[in-house]
């Protein structure tokens, strides 16, 4: 080796051996623990965090009451693993990429779902190291009174597992550059915490929890499973998910990182929607569906926003091992290519999907109606996602401009609101029906008796953004037909014919 | 790799940026072994070629080919063939200089008692030792270049790629790494270097590469670009003689295809009608025979600096007529 020979004379001082991790260890993970537990920002945090539910509980002694002392307790534990620990993800990838290291990481062919899942583990498994840490104060507060072990470890798994999912979901976002975009994705993520906080108080503070976890334990086991087993394998797939979306974003433009998100994307969707449609079919009560279509439908949202902000492929490798699957591969990758343009084709798929429950529940329902009940307003949330497809305000970043086309949707829906109440003038909130979110405002603003045909007519008009982003859509296809064509061209295979 | 092939190709190649063409055509090879200086202004498109070449970004159109593996179609098998070194440093916060060297070597795939004995051989030949335990965000300028270094070479690659490798470092910094720069040409790497130091890449280069607005306007040896001011045919010389600078102008105004271009305190500028080497010597031999007490005589040659700044200006006004590269193809393994 070339270099050996230059130092021939000068391999003297034996290195100390690095023992701390094994080679069994995903390189990234090791690199982010031994960062992470280094910093100031991870010890601060946890020794003021000890320190704080010390003195909690130190308090108790000197008679502070017990309930109260309970709820300052997981308000503290909830923050730290719903807030502190997860925020740390918040500038990840934009601080490797600014500092010139994802370029390196890139160069030693890591893949890059390899380094979000990595930091992913690191984080998390530092959140834990947190939960962990929580349970000798939980063991001490049992002897203080007022404290229902099972509803506690319950809470404490929910808050291990929403600080797992909160992580995920920081890490991908912290790959887009603009801060004020960041903040405002924190913010929205942070707003999906709450529920999670408000979780946990039910379950540590409530006596109506103690009847949850009595419905819970008089189910059959099987059932018990199942809601377990579901709601764990939706956490997994959702912290997949982000991953996948922050991968996609940091990986070389030459690497398809879309399709078998896609194809992962489509096999737990259509899962989700066979469970609802079980569920509303062969059950007494079909609005039991509904669980499964919430979660279904915040998955979908999630999974429309990513591709349809997704770059159009530039490289043949990006569509090389559908194309040379003949004509069925290529039709294919009309729904499953990197990019936006398959991203429209794909996202309608999944939004039917989701819709299908909802035609399920509103059709076995008879409490529910088709006009005023919840299938038109999710119909134009869902067809909400296609308009920044047709309107480009940010025209270099599309990830930015789905966000700027949202926000402003809803910021319009509100003055209309504001301005039809002010002027007393709700009949025109059926100016609202240009835009599927406008059209939610819109329909809050007229009578009660007309909102049904509001919200239909609404529903008619946003289906045009559908449409219009479809033949926009359909136009950019020849970007893949010519990646097709390279791709097929340097495989030694004939150029394919039209689609 | 076949050595007989070219290491890189570079045709044709374009990148724009919206409306900014970064890259406007530049097309180039290099063959094993040899160092290449990649000189430019900033802005010139020097980065954005490199990039391409190192997988890190895509060409708008054109082919690259490193090592016969078309960037494009074969990124993983380019970049095991490949050290870059961007101008960013690019270390982490808390991480020794091993634990840095570690982390590379395991994302390169070492494992165990290879991975440790790599990082050794790494740290000895860039003189990291010592500073094993220190932080490695806590290092000069000099260091932490060095450390970028060794990371670029614990896969032993084939094809080296320094952008700017010596920016910001003081003159002993410099030294050392020009030093292990021409270590490694000795190994027989393949390296590319842009600098804006010209006066060190011509003594580390075979040869340079000048682009300009995105184009490759020049291609030559450091030596032709430093007697770019001579006429075809013709050699200018200091000479300095002991003594009255006379003598000297007494015997050029005599002496066959010399004229005096100038005098100066102890001798004269000197134009010889002949760029021949074997001319060059017969006039010393003679001043020396016609009794001239000649202390120096020597090529007149300016500052690579000088010689670019020349260019850039020529190039603006149109006069330039630059040498360009002989593009080799490959027969590529795409």
């Amino acid at each position: 080796m070339a270099i050996k020979e230059a130092l021939q004379s000068d391999m003297n001082t034996p290195l100390p051996m690095l023992r701390d991790f094994s080679d069994r260890f995903s390189p990234i993970v090791v690199k982010e623990l031994r960062q992470g537990l280094r910093t100031r920002f991870f010890t601060s945090a946890l020794i003021l965090f000890h320190t704080l539910i010390i003195l909690l509980l130190v308090s108790v002694t000197f008679g502070a009451p017990v309930e109260a002392v309970n709820g300052i307790f997981w308000g503290i534990a909830a923050f730290m693993l719903l807030a502190v620990m997860p925020l740390r993800g918040f500038a990840a990838l934009h601080t490797e990429a600014t500092d010139g290291t994802l370029d390196m990481l890139t160069l030693t062919s890591i893949a890059s779902f390899r380094i979000l899942y990595g930091k992913w583990v690191a984080l998390y498994s530092q959140s834990l190291l947190v939960a962990g840490s929580i349970l000798p104060y939980m063991v001490a507060r049992y002897f203080f009174g007022g404290v229902e072990i099972l509803r506690e470890v319950v809470a404490l798994v929910v808050l291990a597992l929403g600080s797992g999912l909160i992580t995920a979901a920081l890490l991908a976002f912290s790959s887009q550059g603009p801060v004020l975009l960041r903040i405002f994705l924190a913010l929205c993520v942070g707003a999906g915490a709450v529920p999670l906080g408000f979780f946990t108080a039910f379950l540590v503070s409530a006596s109506q929890a103690d009847s949850l976890v009595r419905e819970f334990f008089a189910l059959d086991r099987w059932q018990q499973c199942s809601i377990i087993g579901g709601i764990l394998a939706l956490v997994v797939y959702a912290v997949y998910y982000f991953l996948a979306l922050g991968s996609s974003r940091i990986a070389p433009p030459s690497e398809n990182h879309s399709t078998l998100k896609r194809l992962i994307a489509l096999a737990v969707h259509g899962v989700l929607m066979v469970t609802g449609l079980l569920l509303c079919f062969l059950n007494t009560e079909p609005r039991v569906a509904f669980w499964v279509y919430i979660p279904l439908m915040f998955l979908t949202l999630i999974v429309c926003m990513d591709v349809l902000t997704e770059e159009m492929p530039r490289y043949p490798t990006a569509v090389a091992v559908l194309a040379r699957r003949g004509h069925l591969g290529r039709l294919a990758g009309r729904l499953l290519y990197p990019g936006w343009a398959s991203g429209v084709m794909f996202s309608a798929v999944l939004c039917g999907m989701a819709l299908v429950i909802l035609a399920g529940i509103t059709l076995q329902s008879s409490s529910i109606h088709w006009d005023v009940g919840p299938f038109p307003p999710f119909l134009c949330l869902f067809l909400a996602v296609f308009v920044p497809v047709i309107l480009r305000i940010n025209r270099t970043n599309t990830f930015v401009n789905w966000w700027v086309v949202q926000l402003c949707a809803v910021v319009l829906g509100i003055m209309l609101m504001m301005f039809c109440f002010t002027m007393n003038a709700r009949g025109l909130g059926v100016i609202g029906m240009f835009t599927p979110i406008t059209t939610l405002f819109g329909v809050e603003c007229v009578e009660y008796g007309s909102r049904g045909a509001v919200v239909f007519l609404g529903c008619v008009f946003s289906s045009i953004w559908l449409l219009a982003a479809m033949v926009r859509a359909t136009t950019n296809f020849k970007t893949y037909s010519t990646l097709e064509s390279e791709a097929l061209e340097h495989a030694g295979q004939e150029p394919p014919s039209q689609l | 790799m076949d050595r007989s092939q070219p290491a890189v190709v570079v045709e044709d190649l374009h990148r724009t940026f919206g409306t900014l063409k970064a890259v406007d055509g530049v097309s180039f090879s290099i063959d094993h072994g040899r160092v290449v200086g990649f000189v430019g202004a900033n802005g010139a498109g020097k980065t954005t070629t490199m990039r391409i070449m190192a997988t890190l970004d895509s060409p708008g159109s054109g082919r690259v080919c490193m090592g016969g593996h078309n960037v494009v179609h074969h990124p993983a098998k380019v970049r095991r063939l490949l050290g870059w070194m961007p101008d960013s440093f690019g270390t982490y916060e808390h991480m020794t200089v091993l634990e840095y060297l570690d982390f590379y070597a395991r994302a390169l795939g070492f494992k165990g008692a290879d991975r440790l004995r790599r990082i050794q051989e790494v740290m000895d030949f860039t003189d990291l030792t010592p500073l094993a335990d220190r932080m490695s965000n806590k290092m000069s300028k000099g260091q932490t270049q060095r450390l970028c270094l060794g990371r670029a070479l614990l896969h032993d690659p084939q094809i080296l790629i320094l952008d700017e490798p010596a920016a910001g470092l003081d003159p002993k910094a410099r030294v050392e790494l020009k030093n292990l720069i021409r270590i490694l040409a000795q190994e027989g790497k393949t390296i590319l270097i842009s600098s804006h130091i010209l006066s060190e890449l011509g003594e580390m280069c075979d040869s340079l590469l000048f682009i300009d607005k995105g184009r490759i306007v020049h291609h030559g040896d450091a030596e032709s670009m430093m007697r770019g001011t001579e006429k075809a045919g013709e050699t200018l010389v200091h000479v300095q003689i002991a003594g009255e600078p006379a003598k000297l102008i007494e015997w050029a105004l005599t002496a066959p295809l010399i004229k005096i271009e100038e005098e100066t305190k102890r001798g004269a500028r000197l134009r010889i009608q002949s760029a021949d080497d074997a001319t060059l010597a017969g006039v010393l031999r003679r001043m020396i025979q016609d009794g001239l007490p000649v202390l120096d005589y020597h090529r007149e040659e300016r500052r690579l600096e000088d010689a670019f700044i020349d260019m850039l200006g020529q190039i603006d006004n149109n006069t330039f007529k630059g040498q360009p590269p002989e593009v080799r193809s490959q027969k590529s393994a795409e």
